[in-house]
């Protein structure tokens, strides 16, 4: 298990009425979201992962700044003191 | 009252009220302005003495208090009817929307204004941008208008030229050491963690909306006439779900009776996976971790309005298409020698793939057809300057010059 800390987009923290920054023990993403889910609320999964069980396309997950589309999805496996940012995915003008 | 209705998700169609949201917190979807469409009592001759800028649109703009629009003077560029270059290409009807004439050289002008205006009607100390190098010099530019603080987030590999022009106007530029989707990322954690405006992603609801007036100018300009066809080249994306949005919303109030066009999305290979994702009929965007063309302004690995781009295509008949470097650069000289117009790399991709359009049969001579060229040329002559023939060189003498005249 890796302690990995979390950050939630503000919008989304203060609709869930938890802290942005959280603190959490798993050992990858999809653990991850499980976690958060029992923590912020099974709704949070709805808005994370779509019908196929695959990351929402309109969501964004970066581990240490990578961005985790690149590294094996919501397989990506965490290390302690990982750092994930969760954003919506808007890129462009 | 104000003229905004409500923000609407554009995937789960969840309202809400026109306040600093950037996405649905119900489902992560972008957010789409909606107004109060029957009080807008836009006729055709409305329009006749309405400030030649994009603000003559200003009741479908999302500001609600006017003395916080910030204007430089963009928009309401000309539309030039094609001649030459449509007879180069077979084309008949073939119009230029020619942005690269804005205060800061590129389309970017219009939703930069809007950005900024309603960073200034949120209050904001501070703006900024995640920026391939256009919107940099664009939110810039408003920001020192405005008196706002401006923080540019740029990738690596940016114009040299794009640098510089953002620099003048005096903001603080941070290069990030990634592409342009990190550069993105990072924007996004500074925009939230020191509120800053950062104008294409925590204000962008309402920064997309200053691109639609693209599409209400063309309509004007062919005499409030919807044209058959419209090239634009995609990055994010943004720019053609706006120009789209805009049509749709002056057929909701009755100034144009189908807001019908068929749009073809123009990338660069390389950096292309919007095309990538036409062409095998997928509904979802693979992304491109490292983009390489020449169209860097387009290099956007990540499109945010991606898979909004392929339905519009889709429904409205439309193609994709990737160029080479190759073709964008001969794309640009062909633009500048048939229409004396200097574009960025972008406008080659645009002329690049309308000229595999009408090779592969996938146009008609008579359409109209408008290709949208969005940065000027200047922008990124060091990246062209490799194709270009060097200069011939002559002594002072008559003699010398008569030798190349006579080639």
């Amino acid at each position: 298990m890796a302690e990995v800390t979390v950050t939630l987009p503000a919008p989304l923290a203060s609709a869930l009425g938890v802290n942005r920054e959280l603190k959490i023990q798993v050992q990858n993403l999809r653990e991850l979201i499980r976690a958060l889910a029992e923590k912020c609320g099974e709704e949070l999964v709805q808005k994370l992962i779509d019908q196929k069980g695959e990351l929402r396309s309109t969501v964004n997950i970066y581990v240490n700044g990578r961005n985790v589309r690149f590294t094996g999805g919501l397989e990506t496996p965490l290390s302690e003191g990982d750092k994930i940012t969760i954003l919506p995915a808007v890129a462009g003008g | 009252m104000g003229k905004i209705s409500h923000l609407e998700c554009r995937e789960c169609h969840t309202h809400y009220p026109a306040e600093r949201l950037y996405f649905c917190p119900k489902c992560f979807g972008p957010l789409d302005v909606r107004y109060k469409y029957d009080e807008v009592k836009w006729t055709r001759s409305f329009f006749q003495n309405a400030p030649r800028n994009l603000w003559r649109y200003f009741d479908l703009l999302p500001i609600e208090d006017e003395s916080k629009v910030v204007d430089i003077g963009a928009g309401f560029t000309p539309l030039i009817k094609a001649t030459r270059l449509g007879k180069a290409l077979g084309l008949k009807n073939l119009y230029i929307k020619n942005d690269t004439v804005n205060p800061t050289f590129s389309f970017k002008d219009r939703p930069a204004g809007v950005g900024v205006s309603k960073a200034l009607e949120f209050g904001l100390k501070s703006v900024g941008c995640a920026s391939t190098g256009n919107l940099a010099a664009a939110t810039a530019a408003y920001a020192a208008k405005a008196g706002l603080r401006c923080y540019i987030f740029i990738p690596k590999g940016v114009e040299p030229e794009k640098i510089a022009h953002a620099l003048i106007y005096s903001p603080t530029v941070i290069e990030v050491n990634g592409s342009y989707d990190t550069a993105n990322r990072i924007a996004a954690q500074a925009a939230e963690a020191y509120d800053i405006g950062v104008v294409n992603i925590n204000l962008r609801t309402y920064y997309v909306e200053g691109s639609k007036t693209l599409g209400f100018e063309i309509v004007e300009q062919l005499g409030w006439q919807t044209p058959d066809h419209i090239v634009t080249p995609v990055g994010s994306g943004a720019m053609l779900h706006a120009i789209s949005k805009g049509l749709e919303e002056l057929e909701q109030i009755g100034l144009i009776k189908s807001s019908k066009v068929k749009f073809t999305a123009a990338q660069g290979e390389g950096c292309a996976p919007i095309v990538e994702a036409f062409r095998k009929g997928s509904d979802t965007i693979e992304p491109v971790e490292q983009p390489k063309t020449l169209a860097k302004s387009l290099a956007i690995g990540e499109p945010g309005d991606g898979i909004y781009v392929l339905r519009k295509l889709r429904e409205s008949g439309g193609c994709a298409e990737d160029v080479s470097d190759l073709e964008i650069v001969e794309g640009i000289r062909l633009l500048a020698k048939t229409e004396g117009i200097f574009s960025e790399p972008a406008g080659g991709v645009v002329i690049g793939a309308l000229k595999r359009l009408v090779e592969d049969g996938k146009v008609d001579s008579d359409e109209t057809i408008i290709c949208l060229i969005t940065g000027s040329g200047l922008k990124a002559t060091d990246s062209l300057t490799p194709y270009l023939p060097k200069p011939l060189t002559a002594e002072p003498e008559l003699e010398q010059i008569a030798q190349i005249i006579a080639r």
